[in-house]
């Protein structure tokens, strides 16, 4: 199964918010999106869950194009995780997670033992099963993050996009996620995430997609993705880069005034 | 409650067994409330009293009150209570809002106002089936608008729109009012609006209850949506979830279902507010299941209320509108007040 999104354009009025943009995500491969705020990323998985209208280009996931998916078809090949963490009501752990088996149950009754049995695989993975009972309301940011990636994986779908997965965690969460990421993608899953933390983009990340004003300005092994003209024109920052024997990492440092970038680069 | 159990804590949240506990429950109740409904009158006021009356009137009398006076009364009062229940349930679980009932929306404002048209052009008096008929035709022009104004906008959108129409029908019915030449008319229009369902007769039944249940199936149909869409909107829809189509179903639902109850009862609010409130917490806090329990709950306030109506001597009949509000009133600021609390503000 392959998402492949050519040519989307996402317009607001005469602002283009997505231009002319083309990716493509394979199973089994983790692929970063990343690039400053207002980049296009958000509004790039946005559309193409059918939540933002296109003003063109084609997005297809397997053979078919999404609009032509139903709903449904298009729920079970392609999961999301959005950027918002809110929960209304005051459901158990459990149940929210279990609304990640919707696109496969029908009616009221009880959920079939398949689905209780994906509900388990998924609260394990991110080590939510002892809080699986108490209300989503009364867990920690940290332990809701988790239980709401718990429910975009608990679709099993072949493909998984998350919006910020790591935003408002800990450290330790943080790499919990991203490891949680990466045995997904390991396990055959088509893993897109958007990141702003660069540093883990570097770590974890097969390849990384740079969008800059609503365009892939990059694209390719994370190392070359974050170079420094990169970070310097599109995240108009400096970084600090050191390779270690564990791997490399990129720390942002200085902000470029734009002026100071200008006159740099007349 | 709700709000009380925000704060962090090791609650667990009831099983799916207690659901089905609490919906066999409430159907039991509401069986049992229907049946004193029906029993309970000016004829025969409580239980002793009824066995008299059952002994003492004429079985043929008591028969003809029965079926033509309180039949329909409790029947009316099953239908309107269960349709506020479910309603006031399916419109907290859509807008994600717990405060949210099926007035927010407008329709009973708008079905008040074709009912009021009807008795202000005098139709009423000349036909009587044209005041329900009119009022049914005032929450469809409501819907339109709704649609017309908020048909893809967001959640936000369709609420303020709700409050435009709702602002726009009273202030025609404050209008017709206002210009109404004949005294008696104006204290028809006055008492109409405080909600009722005393005098109905079973034409009012078969006329309001073809809508009634066609507004059900449509809340029904949202059910599931609803489960999804507490993980927000853009989440439900990439679990397939066609918001478009359960706004639609939500909205409609709600317009012709409260729509023919405000036609045969005048305005009854509350109800749609308090019971999905108290109810939520007792089927696990899950929007779906909070339909059916909510519309039993709805069932048994409202024909209780109509039995306290009946019950409390006073020179002039309690409306049933006033009785319910006067249970809701103290209910919302008792949320409010819980809110408070829990924001610390």
């Amino acid at each position: 199964m392959r998402l492949k999104v050519s040519n989307l354009t996402v317009q607001v009025r005469d602002y283009r918010i997505v231009d002319d943009l083309s990716l493509t995500l394979d199973q089994g491969e983790l692929v970063g999106l990343i690039g400053p705020n207002g980049a296009g990323k958000s509004t790039l998985l946005r559309t193409v869950i059918g939540a933002c209208r296109r003003a063109g280009g084609d997005i297809i996931v397997g053979r078919e194009s999404v609009e032509r998916m139903s709903g449904t078809d298009r729920a079970r090949a392609l999961a999301y995780l959005p950027q918002e963490r809110h929960v209304e009501w005051q459901l158990p752990a459990r149940a929210v997670v279990m609304l990640g088996r919707f696109p496969y149950r029908q009616g009221f009754g009880p959920p079939a033992a398949e689905c209780e049995a994906a509900v388990d695989r998924a609260l394990n993975a991110v080590d939510a099963a002892e809080f699986a009972h108490r209300s989503v309301k009364s867990l920690s940011g940290g332990e809701r993050a988790r239980v709401l990636l718990a429910r975009a994986l608990a679709v099993e779908a072949p493909l998984l996009m998350a919006d910020e997965p790591i935003a408002e965690l800990d450290p330790y969460h943080q790499i919990h996620v991203m490891e949680i990421l990466r045995s997904r993608a390991r396990e055959g899953t088509g893993v897109l995430a958007v990141l702003h933390d660069l540093t883990l983009a570097a770590r974890f990340m097969d390849r990384l997609i740079l969008m800059d004003r609503g365009r892939v300005v990059a694209e390719g092994r994370p190392d070359d993705v974050l170079s420094n003209a990169n970070l310097e024109n599109v995240y108009r920052v400096t970084a600090l880069k050191e390779t270690t024997a564990d791997g490399s990492f990129v720390l942002p440092w200085q902000r470029i005034d734009r002026q100071d970038q200008q006159g740099k680069l007349s | 409650m709700t709000i009380s159990a925000c704060g962090r804590g090791n609650e667990r949240v009831r099983d799916r067994r207690n659901h089905y506990l609490v919906v066999a429950i409430l159907g039991t109740v509401t069986a049992i409330v229907f049946v004193f409904s029906v029993a309970v009158g000016p004829a025969a006021s409580g239980l002793s009293g009824i066995l008299t009356t059952v002994e003492q009137t004429d079985p043929e009398v008591l028969s003809l009150i029965i079926r033509e006076i309180r039949l329909p009364r409790a029947i009316l009062g099953l239908l309107i209570g269960a349709t506020l229940g479910l309603a006031g349930a399916t419109l907290q679980g859509y807008l994600r809002n717990p405060l949210a009932e099926p007035g927010v929306i407008g329709v009973s404002t708008a079905a008040a106002l074709g009912a009021v048209l009807a008795i202000y052009t005098g139709l009423s008096l000349v036909m009587p089936l044209a005041l329900p008929l009119m009022a049914i035709t005032g929450s469809l022009v409501a819907v339109a608008l709704l649609q017309a104004l908020a048909g893809s906008g967001s959640v936000l959108t369709l609420v303020l729109a709700g409050v435009a129409v709702s602002s726009l029908c009273g202030a025609f019915t404050s209008l017709a009012l206002n210009l109404s030449a004949n005294p008696f008319a104006s204290l028809e229009i006055v008492f109409w609006l405080l909600g009722s369902i005393t005098d109905r007769s079973m034409t009012h039944v078969w006329l309001a209850a073809p809508f009634v249940l066609a507004g059900w199936a449509l809340l029904a149909a949202s059910a599931r949506a609803l489960d999804a869409l507490s993980l927000g909107e853009e989440a439900a829809m990439s679990l397939g979830v066609n918001v478009r189509r359960t706004r639609l179903l939500v909205v409609g639902g709600t317009a012709i279902s409260v729509g023919a109850c405000t036609a045969v009862s005048g305005v009854i609010g509350f109800v749609g507010l308090v019971v999905p409130h108290l109810l939520r917490p007792l089927v696990g806090h899950q929007p779906s299941r909070l339909l059916l329990a909510s519309a039993l709950g709805g069932a048994v306030l409202l024909l209780s209320a109509d039995i306290l109506v009946r019950l409390i001597a006073t020179g002039t009949e309690l409306k049933l509108g006033v009785v319910t509000a006067l249970i809701g009133g103290p209910f919302f600021l008792y949320l409010i007040l819980r809110l408070k609390t829990y924001y610390g503000a």
